[in-house]
């Protein structure tokens, strides 16, 4: 059993979900994302004045593990939302922790592989 | 039938008010919660837990289970004849669980039929895979276990070139298959990248350290430096300070758009541990002549008030 290129969609920035799929995704009711959007844990990218609200693909991930935890821990909608902020903001700070770690040098305890420079362990 | 125990695995008595029963499963559900405990059973006992909360807080399916009397846990009975034609009919109860059980019977009475007939959407997975930069790189397919009804199956997912460290895919229509003319659920991947001997990533970006002599690093040399398409040579320009990054435009990994990011070397100035006496005697004549000073600025800075 083989996926097709079709099958798969990139959680990006770049990517924009509606919110009805955005609900179905994240198993939750259209009513309940836009009680996530009142009390200021989801905040849709366009949709307003009438238009189809739609949100960045990166909130699905955190989204998804904030209905878990409610699922978990029978939570209410708002202290999801709390949640949502939350876990948004641990990643965005992880990612930022794993850009500042390549900028790092490399620990010094890489084992000798040759005589190349870059790999040349201090003594 | 076995009969469960639900206010024994929560801990509280039958007679408990709903917000006592909320808050002893909280404090159990987080107590053993598989993302907190690393406890050999206590999946199985947040699971527990979680049966009985999901009975308890529903007065329907408590009234249901309190119907069923007080009795020991692990003990085997008959569920009432009201059930049997309730949920059963004609098949019996067959091998259902009692949670199960309760959940059909909460759906109401009649909720045997409307569970045959809504259609229910399948289930979703979520799983990671970790990739060797070389593979994240050139695109490859990875095979994914797949629990179904009919047992394990395995997927092949193609990922494309220029997947990045924490990037997810949502693999639509993959997951668990739908029931009554439902959807089939999605799978979400998270892509992580296995550190490398040599690189670090920064999205499409390449880092490594390049550990310059002190004379390379004063008077600039072209060294051998590690690509993911093979050793090139890099001029070093003179005067590189330790921390410096020169940059190979385009050598980084394929951001799956035809480009590419580009490649870091990041100097790091290594001096000798030992010296041989004539590599000593130059070291010393180096610092008899030399003026530069690399404490000039911090001793200028420094120097008011001490």
């Amino acid at each position: 059993m083989a996926t097709e290129a079709t099958d798969l969609y990139w959680l990006d920035p770049q990517r924009r979900i509606d919110q009805a799929e955005l609900a179905q995704m994240c198993t939750l009711s259209v009513a309940e994302l836009e009680e996530l959007v009142e009390y200021g844990g989801l905040v849709p990218m366009s949709g307003e004045g009438g238009a189809v609200r739609q949100f960045s693909a990166t909130c699905v991930a955190p989204l998804r593990e904030a209905v878990r935890l409610r699922g978990h821990y029978d939570l209410d909608l708002f202290t999801v939302s709390l949640l949502l902020g939350y876990l948004q903001r641990i990643g965005h700070l992880e990612h930022q922790l794993r850009t500042l770690q390549a900028h790092l040098p490399h620990p010094q305890h890489l084992p000798r592989e040759g005589p190349t420079p870059w790999r040349e362990p201090h003594a | 039938m076995k009969y469960k125990d639900y206010y024994a695995a929560l801990g509280v008595p039958r007679d408990a008010d709903p917000e006592a029963i909320k808050k002893a499963y909280r404090k159990l559900a987080r107590q053993h919660h598989p993302d907190v405990s690393k406890d050999a059973g206590a999946e199985a006992r947040f699971k527990d837990v979680a049966e009985a909360y999901a009975t308890l807080k529903d007065p329907e399916k408590r009234a249901a289970y309190d119907a069923l009397g007080s009795r020991r846990g692990g003990e085997e009975f008959s569920p009432p004849p009201q059930w049997q034609r309730d949920f059963g009919g004609d098949a019996g109860f067959g091998d259902l669980d009692l949670a199960d059980l309760l959940d059909a019977l909460a759906r109401g009475r009649g909720g045997r039929g409307r569970s045959q007939t809504v259609p229910l959407r399948g289930h979703d997975y979520e799983t990671s895979v970790r990739l060797s930069l070389e593979d994240a790189h050139r695109g490859t397919t990875v095979n994914l276990d797949v629990q179904h009804e009919d047992g394990t199956r395995t997927l092949a997912v193609t990922v494309p070139a220029g997947v990045t460290d924490g990037q997810r895919l949502r693999l639509r229509g993959k997951g668990g298959p739908g029931r009554h003319g439902g959807p089939a659920g999605d799978i979400y991947l998270h892509i992580q990248l296995a550190p490398h001997p040599v690189f670090r990533t920064d999205g499409h970006d390449l880092m490594f350290d390049l550990a310059l002599a002190p004379w390379e690093a004063a008077l600039g040399a072209e060294v051998q430096v590690p690509t993911l398409d093979g050793a090139v040579l890099l001029t070093v320009p003179q005067g590189s300070q330790s921390g410096r990054k020169l940059r190979l435009r385009g050598r980084g990994l394929a951001n799956g758009h035809g480009g590419r990011g580009d490649l870091y070397a990041m100097v790091r100035i290594d001096v000798p541990a030992s010296l041989a006496p004539r590599e000593r005697e130059l070291f010393e004549e180096l610092a008899r002549e030399s003026r530069f000073d690399p404490r000039a600025t911090v001793a200028k800075e420094g120097g008011h008030g001490h």
